[in-house]
C-alpha cells in the first residue's frame, strides 16, 4: 500500500512539473490564456449553459 | 558426560549441573555400569529426554532451584565428603523426569523402567582422600565436571580418563603410571568393576565410556581406543543438536486458559449508542470517499477534454502547450484525488468499523482465567 502511494504521487508530481513547464514555455513563447479561453468559451458555448444553470437554479429557489 | 554436557547447553547453568550430578552419581553407585549405561542408551538420546523434560517443567525447575539455594546458599564445588540429597521433600530434577517417564509409558502401555535408582549412599566417601592424593588428579585438566561431582568423589577421577589417550598414544612407558594407579584404585569399589568392563565388547561403541573412571584407570583400556569417539559418534551430536533445538521450537509453550465473559448489559447499553452513531460515521466516511472519486473522475474527464481541445482547435504552438499544460496539471490533482478516495473507502471505512467493534469489545468483555 506505501509503495503504491509512492508510485501514484510520484506520478502525480512528474505530471504536475511537466504541466508547469508546459505552460512557462507556452507563456514564453507568445501564448495567451485570454485567447483560449474566449475560444474555449465559444467552441463550447459554455456561456449559454452557465445561463442556463443560472436560470434553472433561480427558479427551483 | 562431556558430550550429554555439550548437548545441555540449552539449560540453565545450575540445572545442567543438577542433572550432570545425578548421572555422574548413578554411575558411581551402579553396581553394574555398562548396564547402566546401556540403560540410559546414548548421549544424545539422553539429552533429548532431558530436553522434553526441562521445557515442560521450566518453571517448575525454576522454583526447585530457588529453593535449592535457599537451602544451600554456598554451592560446594569439591565436596570432601558427599552429602545425602538435599531436599527429599522436594521432588528433584530426577523425581520429575521419572514422573514424566512413568506417565509416557503408561500412555503408550510400555513396561516401566526407572532411570534413576534410589540407592543408599555408598561408603565410598572413606576412600575419597586416597583418589584425591594421587598425582594424576592435580594435573586435572578439566575443571568444569569437577564441580559437578558433589556427592561422589570417585569421579574425580575423569582427568585420568582424558590423560588416557596420551597414553595410549605412547604405549610403552608411560602406561606405567597409570598401571601404578591401578593398585590403589582397586580398593575403591567402583574400580573393582572395571574388568568386567573389559570383557564387555560392547565398551567400544559406548560413547560414555570415556567419563567412566574404571574404564580408563585398567591397563586394558588400552585395548579399546575407540572409546574416544568413533566419527559417526562425532557427527552425531550436531545433526542431534538441531534435531532437538527443532523439537524445543515445534513445542508449543502452554498457554493460559483464558475465557472471555461478556457483559450483556453493557453491550446492549453499548449498542444502543454505537449503531446509530456508527452508522452516521459511516456513511459520512463513504460519502467522501465517493465524492473524492468522483471529482477525481470528473477532473480527469476535463483535463483530457482541455488536452484535446487545444490540440484541435489551436493552430498557435505556444497556444497548444498552455492547453497541454493545463491537461497535465489537471491528471495530476486527478490522480491524487483518486489516490485518496481509494485511500478512504478502502482503509478509513474498514478502519473506522474495526474500531467501533473492538470499542465495545474493550468495553463489554473481560478476560477471566479458566481457573477463576
Amino acid at each position: 500500500m506505501a509503495k503504491a502511494s509512492k508510485i501514484m504521487l510520484t506520478i502525480a508530481l512528474i505530471a504536475l512539473i511537466l504541466g508547469a513547464l508546459c505552460i512557462l514555455v507556452g507563456i514564453i513563447t507568445g501564448g495567451d490564456f485570454e485567447r483560449v479561453k474566449n475560444v474555449f468559451y465559444a467552441v463550447y458555448d459554455i456561456e449559454n449553459r452557465v445561463n442556463g444553470l443560472n436560470a434553472f437554479f433561480t427558479f427551483i429557489s | 558426560m562431556a558430550e550429554l554436557s555439550k548437548l545441555l547447553a540449552f539449560m540453565f547453568k545450575e540445572d545442567k549441573e543438577d542433572i550432570l550430578a545425578h548421572y555422574n552419581k548413578l554411575l558411581d553407585e551402579a553396581e553394574d555400569e555398562q548396564a547402566l549405561l546401556e540403560e540410559f542408551g546414548s548421549p544424545t538420546k539422553l539429552a533429548v529426554t532431558i530436553s522434553r523434560t526441562y521445557n515442560r517443567n521450566e518453571r517448575k525447575l525454576s522454583v526447585e532451584a530457588d529453593s535449592k539455594a535457599d537451602v544451600q546458599p554456598a554451592p560446594v564445588v569439591k565436596a570432601p565428603k558427599p552429602e545425602p540429597e538435599p531436599a527429599p521433600e522436594v521432588p528433584s530434577y530426577a523425581d520429575i523426569i521419572e514422573e514424566i517417564r512413568r506417565e509416557k509409558a503408561e500412555e503408550q502401555g510400555i513396561e516401566y523402567k526407572p532411570m534413576f535408582f534410589n540407592e543408599e549412599e555408598t561408603p565410598a566417601v572413606e576412600e575419597a582422600p586416597v583418589v584425591e592424593d594421587a598425582p594424576v588428579v592435580e594435573d586435572a585438566p578439566v575443571v568444569e565436571e569437577a564441580p559437578v561431582v558433589e556427592d561422589a568423589p570417585v569421579v574425580e577421577e575423569t582427568p585420568a580418563v582424558e590423560e588416557a589417550p596420551a597414553d595410549e598414544d605412547a604405549p610403552t612407558d608411560e602406561d606405567a603410571p597409570a598401571d601404578e594407579e591401578a593398585p590403589t584404585d582397586e580398593d575403591t569399589p567402583a574400580v573393582e568393576e572395571a574388568p568386567a568392563d573389559e570383557d564387555t565388547p560392547a565398551d567400544e561403541d559406548a560413547p560414555a565410556d570415556e567419563d567412566t573412571p574404571a574404564d580408563e584407570d585398567t591397563p586394558a583400556d588400552e585395548d579399546a581406543p575407540a572409546v574416544e569417539d568413533t566419527p559417526a559418534d562425532e557427527d552425531a551430536p550436531a545433526d542431534t543438536v538441531v534435531e532437538i533445538f527443532d523439537e524445543l521450537d515445534s513445542i508449543e509453550p502452554d498457554e493460559p486458559a483464558v475465557v472471555y465473559k461478556t457483559n450483556v448489559a453493557l453491550l446492549i447499553l453499548y449498542l444502543i449508542f454505537a449503531i446509530p452513531i456508527g452508522l452516521v460515521l459511516l456513511a459520512a466516511v463513504a460519502a467522501v470517499g465517493l465524492l473524492l472519486l468522483a471529482t477525481a473522475v470528473g477532473t480527469a474527464v476535463l483535463a483530457i477534454e482541455v488536452g484535446g481541445f487545444g490540440i484541435s482547435s489551436f493552430s498557435m504552438f505556444a497556444d497548444i502547450l498552455l492547453c497541454i499544460g493545463v491537461a497535465l496539471i489537471g491528471c495530476a490533482l486527478a490522480l491524487v484525488l483518486l489516490w485518496l478516495g481509494l485511500l478512504v473507502l478502502g482503509r478509513a471505512l474498514p478502519g473506522l468499523f474495526r474500531g467501533i467493534v473492538g470499542l465495545g469489545r474493550k468495553f463489554c468483555v473481560r478476560e477471566v482465567s479458566a481457573n477463576g
